[in-house]
């Protein structure tokens, strides 16, 4: 019985696989001023096309027609994954569109960095803490890039405090040859050594291409820290894997805002 | 059918019916309706009849109607630069096998018999042709003007001609000039180009005649990367801009009251494949955008526009027939032949 139901099913689907393939929707536009906030901030949603309608989570689950259509401006308060779906009936669903929102930790001082290129250098010293950034767009003015090998970064908290995370939001788009890096170290200033400790380290693997996001990347402390000095090393791609047409070439790392909790 | 059966066809099924809502309608391509207002088709997207390993295409970069009512296409495959079909997508015939280039194809009526201008962007040049593809005339690189030192800074996209035969050529990869000869292909001026203010273009990708004002016909110039067109009267100077904010456009196309221009892609989803294609009444105002956002305009000037409907990859360009069914030509998307719009 179920077979016999299931086949003209398979039939159909199968037919218009191989004829003209229903249109997709576009993804929605996810419009909003930054990714980090402190207070509060929101996000619109551009998509205007007739019959369609765009549904958004904050649970980061993904969207459904259940969940709720967008309308108007969505206010955000706490540290948000938004995730927003185009649906229509004479269309497939469009891909998914997410950005994170993310609220600010520790009191920040200051944070120094080894001089980028100078082409996406700024002169604007609190850079990597001015709670501008998380948008998909090297060229968008919140970035720094560095194609060196090296990228030190120091980060001065206003006090000592327990540190539970390290929050760093990388860009990938390999299209513009903008790759994780090979590393991150984050190290922690020990008062007694006079010295910068490493407390933890994550590695990237480059093995195959990836979507081009905001890649915000958290590190937890090994062990028990309290310190108000902080290190990250950041080691940029030092050759463009086989599988890319930038092969052999050193790679870019972009980098945008800094976060500690 | 035994348990391990039932639950494996289940989850097929039910991976399915994630995209039911379309398909299992019995929906396709060709029962949507695209564009807006009064603008508005259904799509074909197997409009070419040809086999592709007999008669590939590259990118199909520009097609035209000719006074027979056959569609000509250009595209920069060597094994065939044109490829003319009649209005259903059959074969009629292809030539051409020397435009490694190939870019940009006008067709001019000249007392009565149709001859074609092919920019060629590889061989820095543009080409007079008959119909049937014999070479009637070559224009080099314009070293009149003073801008060049060599062919390789002069990468011409696309012409127009006149009603009294003056060629104008957009070098719209090279320096952003475009070029007015006379008909014999003599210097006349050039003008546009790279600069700081209105009258400059960044990307003259393309450029037709707006004849709509009989009394007042201008040129209509492409400034692709600064999603506008710039008009400049017969001679040159510098009208006015029509922004177009966020579309990349390629060139203009008039037919009846309308100018039809197909958008390479959007700012907000750059090397993303988020072309459509636009259409603009006689007053330059947006009136429908196939595969793109409903029209909408905030003082006088319209709102920043974005694909909605992946029904394109990268549109080149569009062809409007005696009948006002447009062809869509694609650069960069998989080889794919172009798709006809019927009006609805």
């Amino acid at each position: 019985m179920m077979k016999k139901l299931l086949l003209p099913v398979f039939l159909f689907l199968i037919q218009y696989s191989f004829s003209q393939p229903v249109f997709q929707l576009a993804p929605p536009l996810l419009k909003y001023k930054s990714g980090f906030f402190s207070g509060s901030t929101s996000f619109e949603v551009i998509f205007n096309q007739p019959g369609a309608e765009v549904h958004y989570t904050m649970n980061g689950n993904e969207p459904s027609e259940n969940d709720p259509v967008y309308s108007t401006a969505v206010t955000i308060t706490k540290r948000t994954l938004v995730k927003v779906k185009a649906f229509g009936k004479d269309f497939l669903p469009s891909e998914t569109v997410s950005a994170s929102f993310i609220k600010d930790g520790k009191a920040i001082r200051r944070i120094q960095y080894s001089a980028p290129n100078e082409s996406y250098a700024k002169s604007k010293e609190d850079i990597l803490n001015d709670n501008i950034g998380g948008i998909v767009n090297y060229r968008s003015g919140g970035w720094l890039g560095y194609d060196n090998d090296t990228v030190t970064i120091t980060i001065d908290l206003v006090k000592k405090e327990a540190i539970k995370n390290v929050l760093l939001n990388l860009l990938r788009d390999e299209n513009s040859w903008i790759f994780l890096p090979e590393e991150v170290a984050v190290y922690y200033y020990n008062d007694k050594q006079k010295t910068f400790l490493q407390t933890g380290k994550k590695e990237f693997l480059h093995d195959a291409a990836g979507p081009k996001q905001c890649y915000m990347q958290e590190i937890s402390p090994a062990q028990k820290i309290k310190t108000d000095k902080l290190k990250l090393v950041l080691l940029p791609l030092k050759k463009i894997p086989d599988w890319h047409n930038g092969k052999g070439n050193h790679g870019w790392l972009f980098i945008d805002e800094i976060k500690v909790y | 059918m035994n348990r391990k059966q039932f639950i494996k066809k289940s989850s097929i099924a039910a991976t399915g019916m994630l995209y039911a809502p379309a398909i299992l309608r019995g929906l396709k391509n060709d029962d949507v309706i695209l564009g807006h207002n009064n603008k508005r088709y259904r799509i074909n997207t197997k409009w070419s009849q040809l086999n592709a390993t007999q008669y590939p295409v590259k990118d199909c970069h520009e097609m035209v109607q000719d006074k027979l009512g056959r569609i000509i296409l250009l595209t920069n495959e060597t094994k065939n630069n044109v490829i003319i079909y009649d209005k259903s997508g059959k074969l009629i015939s292809s030539w051409g096998h020397e435009y490694p280039g190939a870019h940009g194809l006008t067709l001019f009526n000249e007392n009565g018999e149709d001859f074609l201008y092919i920019c060629d962007n590889n061989l820095h040049q543009v080409f007079k042709t008959t119909i049937d593809g014999k070479v009637l005339m070559t224009l080099n690189y314009p070293k009149e003007t003073g801008q060049y030192t060599k062919a390789e800074e002069y990468v011409p996209t696309e012409t127009i001609i006149a009603p009294n035969g003056d060629i104008y050529v957009a070098d719209g990869y090279g320096k952003d000039f475009v070029i007015q000869y006379d008909s014999k292909g003599n210097y006349i001026r050039h003008f546009a180009g790279r600069g700081e203010g209105d009258k400059y273009v960044v990307n003259t990708h393309g450029i037709c005649i707006d004849n709509r004002d009989k009394n007042n016909p201008c040129l209509i110039v492409t400034s692709r990367v600064q999603n506008a067109f710039k008009r400049y009267t017969m001679e040159g100077v510098y009208i006015d801009t029509i922004p177009l904010p966020g579309a990349w456009v390629c060139r203009p196309v008039i037919k009846g009251d309308y100018l039809y221009v197909a958008v390479l892609q959007t700012n907000k989803r750059l090397d993303e494949k988020s072309g459509f294609v636009l259409i603009l009444d006689k007053n330059y105002k947006v009136v429908s955008n196939i595969g793109g956002n409903l029209p909408a305009y905030a003082n006088q000037k319209p709102e920043e526009m974005y694909q909605t409907v992946k029904v394109f990859d990268y549109p080149h360009d569009v062809c409007i027939d005696d009948e006002e069914n447009l062809y869509v030509a694609q650069w960069n998307s998989g080889h794919v032949y172009p798709y006809k719009l019927s009006p609805v």
